[in-house]
């Protein structure tokens, strides 16, 4: 999940940097000493108006009591002096300046910055007055007339601008790091649960991984190990249900195997053939049992738990040997073809097995005395492909998707004779479905049919 | 005549085998739970157990358990739920001799109970053989298994398997032989009984001190107890 955790990561880094950037960019345009000369020019006609206005009405005294409590723009200073040079109202002009004026006549000159000036002259009660306007650029204040004189040369450097804008990108990316691993990680955890889950194993719970969190993710979190618990309660219920279900019909079975057993001792053994067929039929009922039960479990998908890696060369080689086993007295063998040692899938064991296993009986069966069936082993695609060949009578076409159907018997073998119980390949085909693979069938070049099963590789582990 | 217990919860199951039994000259008691089973034992004096599995109140691998804990010879055939591979691995893991499962033919179960039986008479008089190989010994004739002269608890089919194993130490016993020999019985398709036993001796014997293991699994084949020029 490093893709979540990047995109959240660059995306608010980078609305951040956005942000920064554009408030910095307004700001200075905001604060920029040029941009508002214009403007400052009709503020500064506009208070000599007004201020002319006030003396002529106020009086002096009162004017210079009104001007401390007169709000200003920032940057503007006012100074109020007759015509030998005494103050008789100033605001806001800094004390080196108004010093400077005072002693010598002239205003000074600051280093770098243009301190601008405007004077007008009046005559109120027979007195010849002058008015200053002074508006100083905030540099005026920061730079020049400091009295933290440590801070000015740092200041003034051009380095302290990107080093301000290092310091906020810095920080910001820090922050939005936290935060997109703050969203990042309980996706991870859950996500990594979700797997858990689908192995079959429900008994990790992540809520408690959660435990620091009260919000809508540990929310989901609780929710979701109520579910895997809800969940592993409806697997065990359906389990127990088949177990018993298989039990429950199979108990009068057993009591009708040992019945007809009794039966037999006591009459003549010479008549028992009907006694044999009916023990063969309660086999026969026996396997159906078991098959409609795996059958069952398979078509609910309840069987996609215990999965394993499985190295399907030592799996065929069983299953082949197991087969062989059965097939000794018929002179029918199974023989194994393969140029690997070693190809995994990741799956379960068991129901593998009985997928391949029913393959190879079935080709087995259908199979004449003393030939051999063929397995063989190949990739293709990133998949394993099972091919087994019989040398039977093979299939008619129009029948060849329908022999994976439950219960379905081609024409030519409804008589029964050949046993089984109809549901083998059915089971083969979900088995195999169920690990989203893939199960044909096709008459073979010569005769006999041909069955083949695609798996998906779990990884790239071929020998 | 040989005592069985019976112990299974279905009722009708049990009258109809004990009859079946009882007409292959076997004295036949019946429990219907595990509870039951294990109070019977001591009144009985069984010779051999055959139990169910799915069973109320005790169930059969839970009986085994607490049967085992106390009596390790005493054989124990159990009835499994067909296809239930668990329940076979697991009950021969705990010590059961044998398992068949249901339904099944009653002769196989009666050929099964005579094997075990005729296993456990036929060594019995058995002089005063001794098989040692290395630092194993075992006496047939008092059923001892002494480790490093230290003495080691084995069911009977696991005494069985490791004396053959000894006996044919550093050659390869194939599966149908400890089968046919040990078992008493012919190799059956899917058996996994010798697997299990071998797993289980190998868990009790455990590896030997120089710390390799004792018996090797041929795959395919069977097994083969290693001694020290053939490893």
């Amino acid at each position: 999940m490093k893709g979540l955790f990047l995109k959240t990561f660059v995306w608010f880094w980078l609305t951040t940097i956005i942000t920064i950037s554009a408030t910095y960019f307004i700001s200075s345009r905001l604060t920029d000493n040029n941009r508002h000369t214009h403007d400052i020019d009709e503020i500064v006609a506009h208070y000599f108006e007004e201020f002319e206005q006030e003396l002529n009405e106020q009086g002096i005294g009162e004017f210079a009591r009104e001007l401390k409590h007169q709000r200003l723009p920032r940057g503007i200073g006012i100074l109020l002096v007759d015509d030998h040079n005494n103050v008789i109202a100033v605001k806001r002009v800094p004390k080196p300046i108004l010093q400077h004026y005072l002693d010598t006549g002239n205003w000074p000159e600051p280093r770098g910055v243009k301190l601008n000036i405007k004077a007008k002259a009046f005559e109120i009660d027979a007195r010849q007055l002058t008015l200053f306007i002074l508006w100083l650029p905030k540099k005026v204040h920061a730079d020049n007339f400091d009295h933290r004189p440590w801070f000015k040369p740092f200041q003034r450097t051009p380095g302290w601008a990107a080093f301000r804008l290092l310091l906020a990108l810095l920080v910001s990316g820090l922050i939005c790091y936290f935060l997109a691993r703050y969203i990042s990680k309980p996706i991870v955890k859950l996500r990594a649960a979700v797997n858990q889950v689908e192995q079959g194993n429900y008994d990790n719970k992540v809520a408690a991984e959660f435990k620091n969190r009260s919000d809508e993710i540990a929310d989901l979190a609780s929710d979701f190990d109520r579910m895997s618990d809800e969940i592993k309660n409806q697997f065990q219920q359906r389990e127990e249900l088949l177990r018993d279900i298989s039990h429950e019909l199979r108990s009068p079975l057993a009591r009708m195997r040992v019945a007809s057993e009794l039966i037999k001792e006591k009459i003549d053994a010479s008549n028992s053939s009907e006694i044999d067929r009916i023990e063969r039929e309660i086999s026969r009922l026996d396997d159906l049992i078991g098959e409609i039960i795996d059958f069952s479990k398979l078509t609910n998908q309840s069987s996609q738990v215990n999965k394993q890696q499985i190295n399907l060369v030592e799996l065929i080689q069983q299953i082949i040997a197991d087969v062989n086993f059965e097939g000794e007295s018929t002179h029918k063998q199974a023989i194994f073809n393969t140029s690997y040692t070693r190809v995994d899938i990741y799956a379960n064991k068991t129901l593998i097995m009985r997928a391949i296993e029913n393959v190879l009986r079935n080709a087995l069966k259908y199979s004449a005395n003393d030939t051999n069936v063929t397995c063989s082993l190949a990739l293709e695609n990133h998949q394993a492909i099972i091919a087994v060949a019989d040398k039977g009578p093979g299939v008619p076409e129009h029948e060849l998707e329908q022999i994976f159907e439950p219960f379905y018997r081609t024409s030519k073998s409804r008589d029964r004779k050949s046993g089984g119980t109809g549901l083998g390949l059915a089971i083969s085909k979900q088995a195999i479905e169920v690990h989203q693979g893939e199960i044909k069938a096709n008459n073979g070049e010569e005769h006999g049919l041909v069955v083949t099963i695609r798996l998906p590789l779990s990884t790239q582990t071929i020998q | 005549m040989a005592k069985i217990l019976l112990i299974d919860d279905d009722v009708e199951l049990c009258e109809l085998l004990k009859e079946f039994l009882q007409s292959e000259s076997f004295e036949v008691t019946i429990a219907n739970d595990g509870r039951a089973g294990l109070e019977r034992l001591s009144d009985e004096h069984p010779d051999l157990i055959v139990m169910d599995i799915m069973m109320p109140k005790l169930n059969g691998l839970d009986t085994l358990k607490q049967l085992r804990s106390e009596n390790f010879d005493l054989p124990v055939i159990m009835l499994t739920a067909r296809g239930d591979d668990v329940d076979k691995i697991v009950g021969l893991e705990l010590g059961a001799d044998d398992y068949l499962s249901k339904p099944f033919n009653p002769r196989e179960l009666s050929a099964r109970i005579k094997a075990i039986l005729r296993r456990i008479t036929e060594k019995q008089p058995d002089s005063t053989e001794v098989y040692q190989v290395e630092d194993i010994t075992i006496h047939p004739a008092s059923r001892q298994v002494l480790v490093n002269d230290v003495e080691t608890e084995l069911t009977a089919a696991e005494f069985e398997i490791l004396t053959i194993l000894l006996k044919f130490a550093g050659e390869v016993c194939s599966k149908q032989k400890l089968t046919e020999q040990a078992l008493s019985r012919k190799l059956e398709l899917y058996d996994r009984s010798i697997d299990m036993h071998i797993s289980n001796l190998r868990k009790k014997l455990a590896a030997k001190p120089d710390g390799t293991q004792r018996i090797k699994t041929i795959r395919g084949i069977g097994y083969m107890y290693l001694t020290r020029n053939i490893q």
